[in-house]
């Protein structure tokens, strides 16, 4: 198995602790930046030492804080892609390939070279420096440089990878990968198992579909991208009629019933803005929806994001805001369906 | 009158001999030092680098030969071009020396491969620095003994004045790590 369990105290106020195994597939480490996630991978790749806890890579142990077991860099077998541009900027692309594969004979070394060439397509920039590459192909040289020692798992530090060179890194590398990111749908398109993590802790863990619905905590809910998140009082519980009604601040949801709460319990409700509906003042009245002032209009690439007093936080496509633009008054409304309860 | 043209061969050779020599011997404890924090160290360094050996020597030491005059200019030299190089190894992007580290690099074969190539600069900038110094200080000590006079103090004021441009050229030339670093 390949598992890591690892604590370090960095300052008084901050100290990582994480414990999680690695699946085959690709692991997305999601969390804003300063959460620890550099810090999180530096420990397994053995740039930064744990002050106790076990790391094992395919039941190897690379680290073992009671057994003082602390496996020298190129002995644990990890790839590491650093988050800034890190190929040495004096040598060409093709150099730095080969200093990474300096400890292996020359044949060997000639082969493995060549192979990362061109399983990356860096045919035609490996004689250049990095300054003179484009973006891509210094990221592409990055990842070939961090396999090209053949190791077993590869750790990616929100190096900028997308969707495709993913693709194309499991066409050659079947080992497990731990990456860490801030991007959400590039987890959901990439990673088979997802762990949010903040403040140096994991807050969930499980496929990205499953983190990103049911978030189990207001952390999780945050992590996860949910812009509306409230804090509400049980005013009433109806069993048979399958009802609950939640005292939001200024407004009421009704939600279905919540079995185990009783009234007067506070929970978090969380809703996308994807989810969120405005609508004319003048729609037709339907359950959970609300007046709200809107108080800024946001234009995005593909959308547009209302921002309604509460605070609400709505997202439109551009043609759904085309259609309400000069609206005046609004009100929203919050499908049930969309609506999460998070004790 | 034919000037007494000893006294700028006697700075030459000490200047010389004193930056050839911080060049050689500052950069790699320097680069050992610039991932320690050892402010006792630094305070060191910075101290004896502000210390006008040469001139004391002179002073204390009845027989002021080039050997004594070229020890004397090393305890400032080197503790100078330490420092010099130490603050050059320390803004070294963390990102090379860590990704060398992945690939199993020794701490020496990083100093020779990245450090050095990349941050060199400084040191030989450092080496400049300590030549023009040196000179003035030979030149001083001269000139307390009343051993020097106007022709030669003249050659060593203007050999001193071009190794402070050598100086300033080079930090022109191979810049901060930053602007060399930053090429797209």
């Amino acid at each position: 198995m390949t598992g890591i369990r690892v604590k370090k105290k960095v300052s008084e106020a901050f100290t990582l602790e994480a414990d999680f195994s690695l699946g085959a597939g690709i692991t997305a480490l999601i969390g804003p930046a300063g959460a620890g996630k550099t810090l999180l991978l530096e420990m397994v790749a053995g740039l930064a030492t744990p002050d106790e806890g076990r790391i094992l890579l395919d039941d190897a142990i690379l680290f073992d804080g009671q057994a003082r077991v602390d496996l020298p860099l190129v002995r644990r077998g990890c790839g590491y892609v650093s988050q800034t541009d890190s190929l040495f900027p004096h040598r060409t692309l093709r150099q730095n390939l080969e200093f990474a594969a300096r400890r292996f004979p020359r044949l060997e070394r000639h082969r493995r070279v060549a192979e990362a060439i061109e399983q990356f397509t860096l045919a035609e920039s490996a004689a250049l420096r990095p300054a003179e590459a484009d973006a891509a192909e210094r990221l592409r040289c990055s990842i070939a440089r961090a396999l090209i020692g053949g190791p077993g798992l590869l750790l990616a530090d929100d190096a900028g990878i997308d969707g495709a060179l993913f693709e194309l890194i499991r066409t050659h590398f079947r080992g497990p990968i731990l990456m860490a990111a801030r991007d959400l749908d590039l987890a959901c398109t990439a990673a088979s198992e997802m762990t949010l993590f903040d403040h140096g802790h994991i807050v969930q863990r499980g496929t990205p579909r499953t983190v990103l619905d049911q978030p189990a905590t207001v952390e999780a809910a945050r992590l996860a991208g949910y812009e509306n998140l409230w804090q509400g009082t049980i005013a009433t519980l109806d069993r048979a009629a399958n009802l609950s009604r939640l005292e939001c601040g200024g407004f009421a949801l009704t939600v279905p019933y919540l079995p185990g709460h009783l009234r007067g319990d506070r929970v978090w409700v969380a809703i996308r803005a994807a989810a969120v509906r405005p609508r004319r003042a003048d729609s037709p009245p339907a359950p959970n929806v609300i007046p709200a002032e809107l108080v800024r209009v946001a234009g995005r690439a593909q959308s547009v994001r209302l921002e309604f007093a509460g605070p609400i936080v709505a997202e439109l496509s551009l043609s759904q805001f085309a259609a309400l633009g000069d609206n005046k008054s609004w009100l929203v409304e919050f499908p049930g369906e969309s609506l999460h309860m998070i004790p | 009158m034919t000037a007494d043209w000893s006294p700028l061969w006697l700075g030459l050779r000490v200047a010389l001999m004193v930056s050839v020599l911080a060049l050689v011997v500052a950069p790699w404890p320097a680069w050992w030092l610039a991932r320690r924090n050892w402010p006792a160290v630094t305070l060191l360094a910075r101290f004896l680098a502000s210390v006008p050996a040469v001139i004391i020597a002179a002073l204390a030491v009845p027989a002021f030969t080039w050997p004594v005059a070229v020890a004397a200019g090393l305890v400032r030299a080197v503790p100078y071009a330490l420092a010099a190089c130490r603050t050059a190894f320390q803004s070294l992007n963390p990102g090379y020396v860590k990704a060398a580290r992945m690939t199993g690099a020794s701490d020496l074969r990083i100093f020779w491969t990245l450090a050095l190539p990349l941050d060199g600069p400084a040191a030989l900038r450092a080496a400049a620095d300590v030549f023009a110094e040196t000179m003035l200080e030979v030149a001083v000590a001269l000139w307390i003994g009343g051993r020097l006079s106007a022709p030669p103090a003249g050659a060593i004021l203007l050999t001193a004045l071009a190794g402070n441009a050598l100086a300033l050229w080079l930090r022109r030339e191979t810049g901060t790590p930053v602007e060399r670093q930053g090429g797209r």
